[in-house]
């Protein structure tokens, strides 16, 4: 039987079973909205002692049940901005009223919500109803996480799914079945300064040849053109190869899912897109929004960008936000290419149904109404009306845009919403979104790292070629617009092209296979497993055994405890000890013994743990004879001997410094030791903002001045500087503890030694190398023992560096540059869900720290400390 | 004897080095107080012109901020607690009482400190998937309530008290609940202090549990709301740069009144042999 006929089964059995719910607290769990209630502020009528014994019912008080609550439904909300959460809470009020139904509207963070609800959907707590990327349906309904909405409501959803413009529902829909509905949209356009379009003469652009012109001309005349969206995203393959209709990812004839990277006609929107996007000025991901708008309004050649790419909702924010510029400015959609039916690309979020809600219609009746023409042009208006966040989304009911609707959009509210009205009204028709197909994500990753390597060369090309005619890179972009060089310009882009065309066979293998592996492990997990879901849902699990043999070694002890005279007598001690020994027994050694179990094993974590297959020790020979774990621990050691010795040094000295007799102790020491104990992810985001902030950060600014650098570099967009980055970062924040542990040593060495030495007449460099370095030797190796055991474990660095929660995922810097170990676990268990793969990468990880801790403390042992 | 130049070179470099070191907070304070409009002019600026608290509104009118703190409190609170009576407590069993198996069971327990968190997460997962403890602050807390190397702290600074003191106690009728609260604790004060603050920064520090286990907003700890700063205000650093004020600014007071006490602790939970 297929996975897919199972998920047909009638009742939707396969929510009950498939995500289980959890033992214990699951009862307590169904009223998720008492928990969620903020705790009482503490008393100030209590004793003050009274008030910090307070903080513990506190805390058990989030987790209470309150009972007779009125019907409440779930719902997630993926909120850009914090206003969309206001929005539904209006929504929310509004329908109680109409129904009586209550809604809970709780904020889903954007970013990394794939792995939150999938997340959920194994622990057994989703909500109702959930917000979520366009592709989310798909990938929750495949393992059974969201209602085939056609199955379960099959009277309402035929009439109810025509209201919405059809060729956004393939993308919702897989193996027949309708997962989710559109919530709201949006896509690429163009921004143009008219004024200054019009004094040089550019047409504007509405196909990708024109759009081509008028970059070579803005360039000539020394503008720059600017793009809020990174071009090394796998979103990014969507605006390249959609103008030309043609999907970077989706099905043969024969119904497999492939890549057509080897597709010529990709091949050759791919270079468009890539060479619009590098081979012209530099654009990174902060390079949005209010920035973007900044730079759009100035009239000054040097910093303005009159030509402007980014998602239509900009559009309302701009009068806002820079209101001299009005009348001076126009938008277009995004260019059609020259041949092929183009199709527009789309962005957005969908509404979804989780099957384990238990109050599906109610929960549908709220789809209805969100999707009502009054509650959509209410969202309309709201989202208009956020100053400076004020967004156009686009509607994807087809009535709003039908001529009836004539009549709303010339509401007063609408007046300044008039011309990107009418631009998405030309191209709502053509709104598509592509077929999804099985390993989608893991795919996306890997067309991800090869979009970066695409990016990296084409600026290596254009970097050389600007090197050996003794410019810098912008002066030679600016002299071939000005068609000075025609051949270093056909030589860039030769190399372009060869570098896609090698990226295009280097890739197409592992990603098909990948396709593959996941289309053949999608009907072996769903296909067999899901048949006896009753029987491996009550049966033993690895956690099951674990927890039943501590539980039974805890009663041996207290037995034994109990019944051993001499241990009886000795009873007070062993309730002393028994906080730490219960803790690391269930919370230490339970998930270390799970987790060499799940390492020998495959498990997808939205099934019941008994359905982990056995496969030996596979995991381990195919992490060992493949490429990806090594290159991690490359990296891990890169980091690691780019880190420590730079930071021990530097430590060291500035611990000389401040034992030094200064006045002013208390401040110096604060100065030094500030940054350890700030949280190493607030630093990031600071240290992001210096990197590349504001017209590309202070670290920018100031080699350009010190003319290290002839043009700015976009360092986390870069492979070859970001790991730079993370240490950099790394050694500022860890200075202050190697520093203090100096510090403290520096105080033991006997002051008569430098006495005795300074009577013999040795200098300062000489008394520190033979008294000081040796008299510092146990703080080193502590040092270096404990900062390689940190330095294997770094983790929040580099996913604050990489851009965070992105929105298909988190994203270690660009070609994984920033994929170290820890990083590779986290992707692995929680983003592809692969515990059994997960498990053993932490296994290995695990085996060279131990390895590496030995080592030390023999050489510690050596050295005599 | 020192010179007056070895003097002033140590000035010279100390105030280098610090500047270069207090660089990244200095361009944390100002640009929270830039407006967006001052934040994206160009030519970026090393001052701070017109200083502004849009960006703290902001922060505070249209997010969750205030929440994710108080959540942070109350979680690094709670954690806190928990060591500072817990792990005295086991610590002056290991210490000073005679029990067999004593030291065997004390070496398992510090054997167990050589696995690394990573190790546990994807099966700890799997545990609290179990217990139905995800998406609360079960996981973050009950694991972390009793800390092995807080009890080896403990043991280690527990010897030092004269076992005579407890005898005393003992021989005056005192339970060992009553010894452990009227004898240990008292003379513990440091070692409360050093459990204390280390607790409670590494909790309010902590990042890829609360990643990994929490999924609404409405929970999130502090550095998990600091993280959905880049994409939540794209663009607007000022905003940004507000947030790492407000998560930073409390701990760096707390660290500048009791400076002495935390380096100390600090060091020595580093050094102890």
């Amino acid at each position: 039987m297929s996975g897919a006929a199972i998920l047909a089964r009638p009742g939707g059995g396969i929510a009950r079973n498939f995500l289980s719910i959890p033992r214990g607290y699951g009862a307590k769990m169904e009223h998720p909205e008492t928990m969620m209630t903020p705790p009482p502020m503490c008393s100030s009528w209590l004793p003050p002692r009274a008030r910090l014994l307070l903080l513990f019912p506190l805390l058990l008080g989030q987790f209470s049940i309150a009972a007779g609550e009125p019907v409440t439904l779930q719902f997630w909300a993926v909120t850009g901005v914090y206003q969309e959460l206001e929005m539904y809470k209006l929504l929310a009020a509004d329908f109680e009223m109409q129904t009586g139904i209550r809604v809970r509207v709780t904020p889903l963070g954007w970013g990394n919500f794939a792995t939150k609800y999938l997340t959920a959907m194994a622990a057994g707590v989703p909500p109702d109803v959930g917000v979520t990327n366009l592709g989310g349906p798909v990938e929750y309904g495949r393992v059974g996480g969201v209602l085939d909405l056609r199955e379960s409501f099959p009277d309402e959803i035929a009439e109810f799914e025509s209201g919405f413009f059809p060729k956004l529902l393939p993308g919702f829909t897989f193996r027949g079945k309708l997962f989710g509905l559109p919530a709201s949209l949006t896509t690429m356009a163009v921004f143009y300064r008219t004024d200054t379009f019009a004094r040089l003469g550019i047409k504007p652009p509405e196909t990708w040849s024109e759009f081509s012109e008028a970059i070579r001309a803005l360039e000539a005349a020394g503008y720059h053109y600017g793009f809020g969206w990174p071009r090394g995203d796998a979103w990014a393959l969507n605006l390249y190869s959609m103008p030309f209709g043609v999907p970077y990812l989706g099905y043969n004839p024969d119904r497999e899912a492939k890549v057509f990277w080897d597709n010529p006609v990709f091949q050759e929107a791919l270079f468009q897109g890539l060479s619009w996007w590098s081979l012209h000025d530099l654009g990174d991901k902060t390079l949005q929004g209010a920035r973007q708008i900044a730079l759009f309004k100035l009239d000054d050649p040097k910093t303005a960008i009159p030509l402007l790419i980014d998602l239509s909702f900009i559009y309302n924010a701009i009068p806002i936000s820079a209101p001299e510029i009005n009348g001076k400015w126009d938008i277009l959609p995004w260019p059609k290419a020259d041949h092929g039916e183009a199709f527009n690309i789309v962005g957005g979020t969908a509404y979804v149904i989780f099957r384990e809600s238990e109050r599906p219609r109610e929960a549908f009746q709220w789809l209805r109404f969100l999707n009502s023409v009054e509650a959509q042009r209410f969202m309309i208006l709201h989202s208009l009306s956020r100053g400076e966040d004020s967004t156009f989304v686009v509607s994807p009911i087809r009535a709003l845009w039908e001529p009836e609707a004539e009549e709303f959009w010339k509401c007063p509210e609408m007046a300044a919403s008039a011309r990107i009205k009418e631009v998405m009204a030309q191209v709502v028709d053509s709104f598509a979104l592509l077929e999804p197909v099985l390993g989608g994500s893991e795919v996306g990753r890997l067309l991800d790292a090869s979009l970066d390597r695409l990016v990296a060369s084409a600026m290596r090309a254009l970097n050389r070629s600007a090197n050996r005619a003794g410019m810098s890179r912008w002066e030679f972009i600016q002299s071939i617009a000005r068609g000075e060089r025609e051949q270093e310009a056909r030589d860039v882009e030769s190399a372009l092209r060869e570098a896609i065309r090698s990226e295009a066979q280097a890739v197409t293998g592992p990603a098909n296979s990948i396709l593959e592996r996941e289309a053949r492990a999608y009907d072996r997990n769903y296909g067999d497993i899901l048949d006896r879901l009753d029987e491996l849902d009550a049966s033993w699990d690895v956690l099951s055994v674990l927890e039943v043999l501590v539980a039974g070694l805890l009663a041996i002890l207290t037995a034994v405890v109990l019944l051993v005279p001499a241990c009886r007598r000795n009873l007070v001690s062993y309730l002393f000890i028994a906080p730490p020994v219960v803790c690391v027994l269930l919370f230490v050694v339970v998930p270390a013994t799970a987790a060499l179990y799940l390492s020998l094993t495959e498990y997808m974590p939205v099934l019941p743990l008994a359905t982990a297959r056995w496969v030996g020790p596979e995991h381990y020979r195919s992490i060992l004879s493949g490429e990806l774990f090594f290159a991690s621990l490359f990296r891990t050691v890169l980091y690691a001997l780019g880190m420590l010795p730079a930071q021990i040094a530097i430590a060291l000295a500035l611990a000389v410094l401040l034992n030094n007799p200064v006045s002013g102790q208390r401040w110096w020491r604060f100065v030094y030791f500030s940054p350890m104990v700030s949280s190493v992810v607030s630093v990031s985001l600071i240290f992001v903002a210096l990197y590349q902030g504001a017209h590309y950060g202070w670290a920018n600014a100031l080699l350009l001045k010190l003319g290290y650098i002839r043009d700015i570099v976009v360092f986390l967009d870069n492979e070859k500087t970001f790991l730079g980055c993370v240490i950099v970062l790394a050694i500022w924040h860890g200075l202050s503890f190697n520093i203090i542990v100096f510090l403290a040593g520096l105080q033991q060495i006997p002051f008569t030694l430098y006495e005795a030495a300074e009577v013999d007449g040795a200098g300062w460099f000489r008394r520190f190398l033979h008294i000081t370095l040796p008299g510092l030797r146990p703080q080193m190796v502590f040092l270096v023992v404990v900062g390689c055991i940190w330095a294997f474990q770094v983790f929040e660095p580099i996913y604050m560096l990489g851009g965070g929660a992105g929105e298909a995922g988190t994203k270690f810097g660009p070609n994984d540059a920033g994929q170290a170990l820890v990083p590779l676990i986290y992707q692995t268990g929680f983003e592809d869900f692969r515990m059994g793969q997960a498990a053993a990468y932490a296994y290995l990880l695990f085996a060279i720290l131990f390895v590496l801790t030995l080592l030390q403390v023999r050489t510690l042992r050596r050295a005599g400390v | 004897m020192r010179t007056t130049r070895q003097t002033f070179t140590v000035y010279f470099l100390l105030t280098v080095f610090g500047i270069v070191l207090i660089l990244p907070f200095y361009y944390m304070v100002i640009t929270s107080f830039k407006s967006t409009t001052e934040v994206t002019r160009i030519p970026i600026s090393l001052f701070l012109m017109e200083p502004e608290l849009t960006s703290y509104r902001v922060l505070l009118s249209e997010s969750l901020f205030p929440r994710a703190a108080w959540n942070s409190f109350l979680i690094a609170s709670a954690l806190t607690l928990g060591n500072m009576f817990l792990c005295p407590l086991a610590g002056y069993a290991f210490a000073k009482h005679r029990f067999p198996g004593r030291d065997a069971i004390f070496i398992a327990l510090l054997a167990t400190m050589m696995i690394p968190g990573s190790v546990l997460l994807v099966p700890g997962f799997l545990l609290f998937r179990d217990f139905g403890w995800l998406n609360t602050w079960l996981p973050l807390i009950i694991p972390g309530l009793v800390g092995v190397f807080g009890v080896f702290l403990s043991r280690q600074f527990i010897s030092e008290i004269p076992t005579d003191l407890i005898d005393a106690a003992r021989i005056d009728g005192c339970s060992e609940l009553a010894i452990y609260r009227n004898v240990i604790l008292p003379l513990s004060k440091s070692l409360l202090a050093t459990l204390a603050i280390f607790t409670f920064l590494s909790a309010w520090n902590s990042f890829i549990s609360p990643l990994i286990f929490l999924l609404d907003e409405e929970k999130f700890t502090l550095p998990l709301f600091i993280s959905l700063l880049q994409g939540r205000f794209r663009g607007k650093e000022n905003v940004q740069m507000a947030g790492a004020v407000l998560s930073i600014l409390p701990v760096l007071i707390v660290f500048f009144f009791f400076q002495r006490q935390i380096v100390r602790s600090l060091a020595g939970t580093g050094l102890k042999e």
